[in-house]
């Protein structure tokens, strides 16, 4: 890793160093410049540290440029000769900077507009190619796969291994070189300052070498290290862990730490990486149990497929294996199936996908909108220039010539506006890394590379040609003599010149409108979200973790928890206090299938899937869940056979409709091991999946009697959340200064965390079309006041010849306004094709929202009436006898 | 073409550099600042503005390498010093000189004896 940083830094350093080289004269360049970046290369490479290399960095890229001019000085006071080619490409830039230097005011304007459109792109192309382009930190990423089962009898197209299945295809394939699992977990790390709580990934010996990993220090798990009976107290850190927790310590490897009361040695550090390698804070072998089980989805499994075999080959060996032990175990893998994942999807999820794809589109539109804008006011600005040019063609100019100025002018300001660009991308990228919303992956890596900077020159190239190449022809264009005989008078640009600047407008109001459509309907579907019904309250509660060791049996679990409850519960403040085996709003959690005793079995694959949680007495009191029917639990009904359940609302509705779920018997497990339970209470839907999940269908059982770690406490207190922090932190001190006390979170903060990255998204796409808003307004603007006051004398006539204010005024608002109305028009159709591709990022509207376009377009032909009006009112202002005279 | 006099800092170093050996731009700057035991440094701008501005007054001359040369790699432009590079060097040093013995004059520089 570090060496690839090195290399990085080699190549930025070179990259500035040519740069800087640019000052150089041709001549010396085109003999010299090889040889001397190799030099300036070695150089580089003598200098230690990396203040030592940028210092150095420095100094020969200034000294580059100071000689540059040194010999550019030289070469004009001694006359010598210059080549013809590039003296004609200096002169027209030196004269294109000139003439943009000579009017401040649109030069800031186009440049600005550009680094806008410019930088939005830079930025989020850096993340793009961060999370979708880079390539994965593993060894030939191509040979590796994540395999998963799916059983198609029950409507599972992908879910977690289990054990015994697992080890069977490790055992019996035959087109992989490796194979490996993953069960994460979590474990207390002890023996330190203070107790800490860590994710744990339990791993099968092979796992980071099928991931062709190489450890940064130390080793990984060798094989037949997580052999039953093998003594498997081997830890390897993550990168991360290493970092946090133990301070980079380049002794680490050979100690012992305790994890849940038991020494392990640490046998090395991973390198930093996503993803699997940031799965866990520290990973443990996963012991080959002789008896594994076939009825706990838990493992997560990579494999390395064998050169030469394709993902088909290697889908239909293990297939092969799966319809084996269906016939073998017909009780728990009747209908399995294996499904691979090719390694290229493991870093971004078809959401984080499309989401970005959806971005870049918006930037991309946002950049055309800037185009077209500077177009329109570089159109302008030629029709305006008539004379110079017709003077500089009398003065042998060809017309080749005359457009190639207007090109260069228009690359030249693109290229000041991609120097700005880079340095808001810059800020940009800083602003998204501070917002993470904490599910794109890989946000922390991105930057500004040498492929982002590619991407942004290419950019920029296109700008300068996308909106020179209108001016340019219009250069070549025309009759110049004509125009020098006129003066500039009444050189509206000509008629085919106003239908293209209407063109204009008109692009640049679709693009924005498709952009505010994106916008508004990712708006709306936020405010949906935010208000949809959640099933329980989450002000004034607070959740906190608490993880128990495996010295904590179930009677000792119970007894904590009830004295947890009891001293909290006891604070004055604290109005009630419940435990949950599993924090609501985690989009994860533990399923199984269930159906009714009295009513006919449904067919295998329509079998309904609950999630189930264990929770105390007062759990929903907690939440502000009412129970509808029945009764809550109490300390009475302990976690045994014949169990009993209190469902949710939605479960009760599915088996029994319009009747008494209460009293009535429910299978759970459904084609698993098939165990009854007694319903003794229906309770509120709650949407605990997520907001913008359905309710869920849910299974709770009493928590007493079971020995389930972690606890998650739920306090309600009726004064601020801030309070109850403290209250927790001391009662868990008093009970057991051992445990470590996790993720304490209001509800609220929790309920935020499950909206970020939906926030994320539609932030980032309403700033795009805000500013996409801006820029086209600023267009329409642009134009028509550019047009009114080339007008100014037609005006001053129709308002001498007795027409009124009124109508001078409608007649141009609809001069203006009719471009922009075919724009809508065009917007609108455009969106409602694009707007299909968000459907994934909705909730609770349609892609084709009716509200949401009627108040865009509302909102931007407003806006654009707005722009037209106040040109309009301008011309009325006009000095009638001073514009005959001029006429 | 005329040498304009006093001559350039660079110029002067580069003529030092080289002495009487063949050699290509980077070891020119290697030496240099090997020579100044690290307190003075040609970068690679100004040394390659230079050697060419050096070639076109005739103070040094494109050569082929020395036998035995092992630097490998890239190939490399040699140089050395003309008649009138040398003449050049040892004016200005002589020049140089006469200013230092001023110096020691002024009591600026005590330690140094011819």
């Amino acid at each position: 890793m570090s060496e690839v940083r090195a290399a990085r830094g080699e190549s930025l350093a070179v990259l500035v160093f040519r740069l800087a080289a640019l000052a150089l004269p041709w001549g010396v360049r085109d003999e010299f410049l090889d040889e001397m970046v190799v030099s300036f290369r070695e150089s580089y490479r003598l200098r230690r540290g990396g203040w030592g290399r940028a210092g150095y960095v420095i100094r020969a890229a200034a000294d580059a440029v100071r000689a540059g001019w040194g010999a550019r000085w030289r070469e004009r006071n001694s006359q010598s000769k210059r080549r013809p080619k590039v003296s004609m490409l200096w002169q027209d830039l030196r004269y294109g900077a000139r003439t943009l230097i000579k009017s401040p005011g649109f030069t800031a304007i186009a440049v600005l507009t550009l680094a806008l459109g410019i930088g939005a792109n830079a930025a989020i192309f850096s993340v793009v190619d961060a999370v979708l382009l880079q390539p994965l930190p593993f060894r030939e990423p191509e040979r590796l796969v994540e395999i998963a089962e799916s059983r198609v009898d029950r409507g599972w197209e992908r879910s977690s291994m289990t054990h015994a299945n697992f080890w069977d295809l490790q055992d019996q394939n035959r087109t992989f070189d490796g194979v490996a699992a993953l069960r994460g977990g979590s474990i207390n790390l002890t023996g330190r300052d203070f107790p800490e709580r860590l994710n744990l990934g339990s791993v099968s010996a092979e796992f980071f070498n099928v991931l062709g990993v190489t450890p940064t220090l130390g080793r990984t798990f060798a094989r037949g290290e997580d052999a039953a009976g093998r003594d498997a107290r081997l830890a390897v850190l993550s990168h991360q862990l290493w970092t946090r927790s133990f301070g980079s310590d380049s002794a680490i490897v050979g100690r012992t730490i305790t994890l849940d009361g038991q020494g392990y040695a640490v046998i090395g550090v991973l390198p930093r990486g996503e993803p699997w390698l940031d799965a866990a804070d520290i990973f443990v072998p996963l012991v080959r149990q002789p008896n594994a089980d076939r009825g706990s989805f838990e493992l997560a499994v990579i494999g390395r497929m064998a050169r030469g075999v394709t993902l088909a080959g290697a889908g239909a060996d293990l297939n092969g294996i799966a319809r084996r032990l269906a016939g073998l175990y017909p009780k728990d893998d009747a209908g399995m199936g294996v499904v691979l994942f090719p390694s290229s999807e493991w870093v971004a999820s078809e959401s984080v996908r499309r989401a970005l794809m959806i971005l870049m589109g918006a930037v991309g539109f946002l950049l055309l909108i800037a185009c077209v804008n500077l177009a329109n006011l570089l159109l302008a600005r030629a029709t305006g220039r008539l004379r110079e040019r017709a003077v500089r063609a009398a003065l042998g100019a060809s017309r080749g010539q005359l457009a190639r100025q207007m090109l260069t002018e228009s690359l030249l300001l693109s290229g000041v506006g991609a120097a700005l660009g880079l340095l808001l991308a810059l800020g940009m990228v800083t602003l998204l890394k501070a917002f993470d919303p904490g599910e794109i992956p890989r946000l922390a890596q991105v930057n500004l590379n040498l492929g982002v900077l590619g991407f942004t020159a290419l950019a920029t190239l296109m700008t300068g040609l996308l909106t020179g190449i209108l001016p340019a022809i219009q250069a070549a264009r025309g009759n110049l003599a004509g125009t020098l005989r006129e003066g500039e008078r009444n050189q509206g640009g000509g008629r085919f010149m106003g239908r293209v600047r209407s063109l204009l407008v008109a692009i640049e109001v679709a693009a924005s409108l498709a952009l505010l459509v994106g916008a508004g309907l990712l708006l709306r579907s936020f405010g949906e979200v935010l208000t949809v019904s959640r099933g329980f309250e989450t002000e004034h509660r607070i959740l906190a973790e608490v993880a128990l060791p495996e010295s904590y049996d179930a009677d000792r679990v119970g007894r904590f928890i009830a004295d947890f409850t009891a001293r909290v519960g006891g604070v004055p403040g604290v109005i009630s206090v419940a435990a949950v085996s599993m924090r609501p709003l985690r989009g994860v959690g533990t399923g199984m299938g269930f159906a009714a005793a009295d009513k006919p079995a449904p067919a295998a694959d329509a079998v309904p899937w609950a999630s189930w949680r264990l929770v105390t007495k007062g759990y929903f009191r907690t939440l502000g869940v009412p129970i509808v029917r029945g009764r809550d639990f109490t300390e009475q009904d302990i976690l045994s056979k014949p169990w009993r359940v209190i469902v949710s609302r939605r479960v009760a509705d599915r088996l029994w409709p319009n009747e008494d779920a209460v009293g009535r018997q429910i299978i759970l497990w459904k084609g698993q091991s098939d165990n009854p339970a007694e319903v003794i209470g229906v309770a509120g839907d709650m949407r605990d999946w997520g907001l913008a999940e359905d309710p869920s269908l849910a299974v709770y059982f009493p928590y007493y009697g079971a020995q389930f770690s972690p606890v998650f406490f739920v306090v309600h207190g009726n004064s601020t959340t801030e309070a109850l922090r403290p209250v927790l932190r001391q009662a868990l001190g008093e009970l057991d200064a051992g445990l470590p006390l996790s993720r304490v979170q209001s509800l609220e903060e929790l309920v935020g965390d499950s909206v970020a990255s939906r926030r994320f998204i539609m932030l980032l796409l309403a700033t795009f079309a805000a500013v996409a808003l801006l820029l086209a307004l600023a267009g329409v603007y642009g134009v028509l006041a550019y047009a009114v006051s080339r007008r100014t004398s037609e005006i001053g006539v129709r308002l001498a010849l007795g027409s009124s204010q009124g109508a001078v005024l409608r007649l141009i608002v609809a001069q203006g306004m009719r471009p922009v109305a075919i724009g809508l028009l065009a917007g609108i159709g455009g969106a409602l094709a694009l707007s299909r591709l968000m459907t994934s990022l909705l909730f609770g509207i349609t892609p084709t929202d009716a509200v949401t376009y009627a108040g865009v377009a509302l909102l931007l032909g407003g806006a654009a009436l707005l722009s037209c009006y106040l040109p309009a009112r301008q011309a009325l202002r006009v000095d009638v006898v001073a514009a005959l005279r001029k006429e | 073409m005329r040498i304009v006099s006093p001559l350039s800092p660079p110029v002067f170093h580069v003529l030092l550099a080289l002495g009487e050996d063949v050699l290509h731009g980077y070891a020119i700057m290697q030496r240099f600042e090997a020579i100044t035991g690290g307190a003075d440094q040609l970068l690679p701008g100004t040394l390659y503005v230079t050697l060419a501005r050096m070639v076109e007054q005739g103070l040094i001359e494109a050569t082929r390498p020395p036998a035995g040369d092992q630097s490998g790699g890239a190939p490399r432009r040699f140089y050395r010093l003309t008649t009138r590079g040398r003449a050049a060097g040892r004016a200005e040093s002589e020049r140089l000189r006469r200013l230092l013995q001023v110096a020691e004059e002024r009591l600026w520089l005590p330690g140094i004896a011819r």
